[in-house]
């Protein structure tokens, strides 16, 4: 087949049919779909601070500006990567997404600043998280809970589109819904200690964000 | 975040019209975007596909892929830097496909290689004898014993012998393949007895 020879009978009647079957499509804006995401994780915040209560001292933890600050990053965190994630289905759209990228790093390298500034302010233990894994291990369970929904909202959405870096979109769109679940933590989880939050909230999240990479093709196929 | 618009051609910034026309149901546009999109995917994949065949198929997988995703496009970006990341998505795919069905498959030729061998070395010896081939031959099981009947005795191609077997091709080469290693276990056990 010469590039310069007539397209094939089988291509032309497949254009033919394409053309009979074209029908008015809706343009897909990234805010549209966005909002009702973040309304859903939202939603599933506020669900989880009803049915499990707020950590006790929440009032005065919320008058602490670093406490209010990292609740907020969180947040911004998860609309972040939802954005970045249905930025990522739309072909071509992300050729060099170095600024986005270095704003969710520079985003998540403050949040293990806020971890760590904890274990330096009121020097509590590193090294007691493994022996309070049955206290520490239901944060895991929250996490997942109050994310599962966001990322299965937010992996209709994409899959809807046309996302042509599965692995990684599919990494992005865990992690936003996993930041919701670590925003609910933030609001009902008693434990406060940078070793806590740094095995038992950071680490769970990035680890089955990491697992999404490989999941990326299957579930977002289209 | 989207890129910074950059120079697109004047031919680009009237498919990204004519595409933008599209989406809102106008199929006269739609015939030019997707006959000049065709003509440019088959400028392409020419030097990327080498199979004839295979190059059609993706070529048409990507114009599939163009439809199913034209709500993406944005008629203010280049339309064939959409147009090229999902080909490009589809090349990859095709190329991962074709590799895992390669790693799969057992060619033809090794095939017959490994069975001219094995009847090389069965008319050294002179020791085949017919009706214990036919017993091997009966010990295997229903589905290996048809494909090396078909393959080797009634001589039908790999083709001829999946159409009949209501199989893929693959899957008939397996078969026998299997089919082969099993008489040739037995044959050698046979030869060693004696």
């Amino acid at each position: 087949m010469n590039p310069q020879t007539p397209l094939s009978e089988g291509t032309e009647r497949l254009t033919r049919q394409l053309v009979l079957q074209l029908k008015p499509v809706e343009r897909f804006k990234i805010w549209s779909h966005l909002w009702p995401y973040a309304a859903v994780g939202c939603a599933v915040v506020v669900s989880s601070a009803f049915f499990v209560g707020l950590r006790p001292g929440l009032a005065e933890a919320a008058l602490a500006l670093p406490f209010v600050l990292e609740t907020l990053l969180l947040a911004g965190l998860a609309l972040l990567f939802g954005y970045w994630s249905l930025g990522l289905g739309i072909p071509g759209r992300s050729r060099s997404p170095g600024r986005l990228t270095l704003l969710a790093l520079s985003l998540m390298g403050i949040w293990l600043l806020f971890i760590g500034s904890r274990a330096l302010v009121a020097r509590d233990g590193w090294f007691d998280v493994t022996s309070a894994a049955y206290v520490s291990l239901p944060c895991v369970f929250e996490l997942v809970v109050v994310g599962a929904l966001p990322v299965v909202f937010l992996r209709q959405r994409v899959r809807a589109l046309a996302p042509t870096a599965p692995g990684k979109t599919f990494f992005l769109v865990t992690a936003a819904g996993l930041f919701f679940g670590a925003f609910a933590l933030q609001l009902t989880c008693p434990m406060d200690t940078s070793g806590h939050l740094f095995v038992w909230h950071f680490l769970p999240l990035f680890a089955l964000a990491a697992v999404a990479v490989l999941l990326g093709k299957r579930f977002l196929k289209w | 975040m989207a890129n910074p618009p950059r120079e697109i051609s004047e031919r680009d910034r009237e498919l990204s019209r004519l595409m933008g026309r599209s989406q809102v149901g106008d199929g006269a546009a739609y015939e030019v975007v997707l006959n000049e999109t065709a003509v440019m995917l088959k400028r392409y994949l020419y030097r990327r596909v080498a199979d004839e065949g295979a190059r059609e198929d993706v070529l048409q997988e990507i114009l599939l892929s163009v439809h199913k995703a034209r709500h993406t496009f944005d008629p203010n970006l280049s339309y064939k830097t959409w147009l090229f990341s999902i080909a490009r998505f589809r090349l990859i795919d095709y190329y991962r496909k074709s590799n895992r069905q390669r790693s799969r498959e057992i060619s033809q030729d090794s095939f017959e290689d490994f069975f001219t061998q094995e009847e090389g070395a069965e008319r050294e010896t002179d020791r085949l004898d017919p009706e214990v081939l036919l017993k091997a031959l009966d010990a295997l099981p229903p589905a290996q014993k048809e494909a090396v009947d078909r393959l080797k005795y009634r001589e039908q191609s790999v083709r001829e012998a999946a159409e009949a077997m209501g199989r893929t091709e693959s899957s008939v080469k397996v078969l026998a393949h299997r089919g082969y290693k099993a008489l040739r276990k037995v044959l050698l056990k046979r030869g060693e007895g004696e």
